[in-house]
């Protein structure tokens, strides 16, 4: 399945113009409307990323990489599309503090998903160095 | 894929905006403050069930 790139396209410019439109008179709905615009293109993106996912676990997995590691992988894009969605509409709706703290509270989660590899890392390094 | 909600939200956006202008006209401040605040509760109300759908699709897509 391709991604709908003509129904992103038709949301994101009917978006930009109402919200255009409503930055003059209201303009908390421009970013209500911009956050919906939002949230429907990320849907629409993961419904076509979804298979490229299946078909990239399924390489990793015959590449002898590990289940866990690409859980781990997986995971971190996860986390990494939740916050730049959030920080994005944080950032449209011109609150740039509260958009940066998301991006830190992301770098946070990714930090703590990847811990256990670091801890790996080191563990292997210091058993080289014992040889 | 539901652009539909983006119309509508512009719909609401805008019928507020003129109600808005009409009641201030009318010289009714403390009533066009609370159609304001009403069409952002629903309009919030419809967004966020689209938030909860998003969170729902990343969190079986990403194992999170």
């Amino acid at each position: 399945m391709s991604i709908h790139l003509a129904g992103v396209i038709g949301a994101a410019l009917t978006a930009a113009v109402f919200a255009a439109l409503l930055r003059r008179t209201n303009s908390e709905y421009a970013v209500v409307l911009r956050t919906a615009a939002g949230v429907l293109i990320v849907l629409e993106i993961l419904q076509a990323v979804l298979p490229a996912l299946r078909e990239i676990s399924g390489l990793l997995s015959s590449a002898g990489v590990g289940g866990e590691y690409s859980g781990i992988l997986l995971r971190a894009l996860g986390v990494v599309f939740l916050t730049q969605f959030a920080a994005d509409a944080c950032r449209d709706a011109e609150e740039t503090a509260l958009a940066s703290k998301v991006e830190l509270a992301g770098r946070v989660g990714i930090l703590v998903l990847a811990l256990p590899l670091f801890a790996r890392v080191a563990s292997i390094a210091s058993a080289l160095v014992k040889k | 894929m539901n652009v539909d909600l983006i119309f509508k939200i512009a719909a609401i956006g805008i019928i507020v905006a003129v109600l808005n202008q009409l009641l201030i006209r009318s010289g009714r401040e403390e009533q066009a403050m609370m159609t304001t605040l009403a069409g952002l509760i629903v309009v919030l109300m419809m967004i966020i069930q689209q938030i909860d759908v998003l969170f729902r699709t990343i969190k079986s897509t990403f194992g999170l």
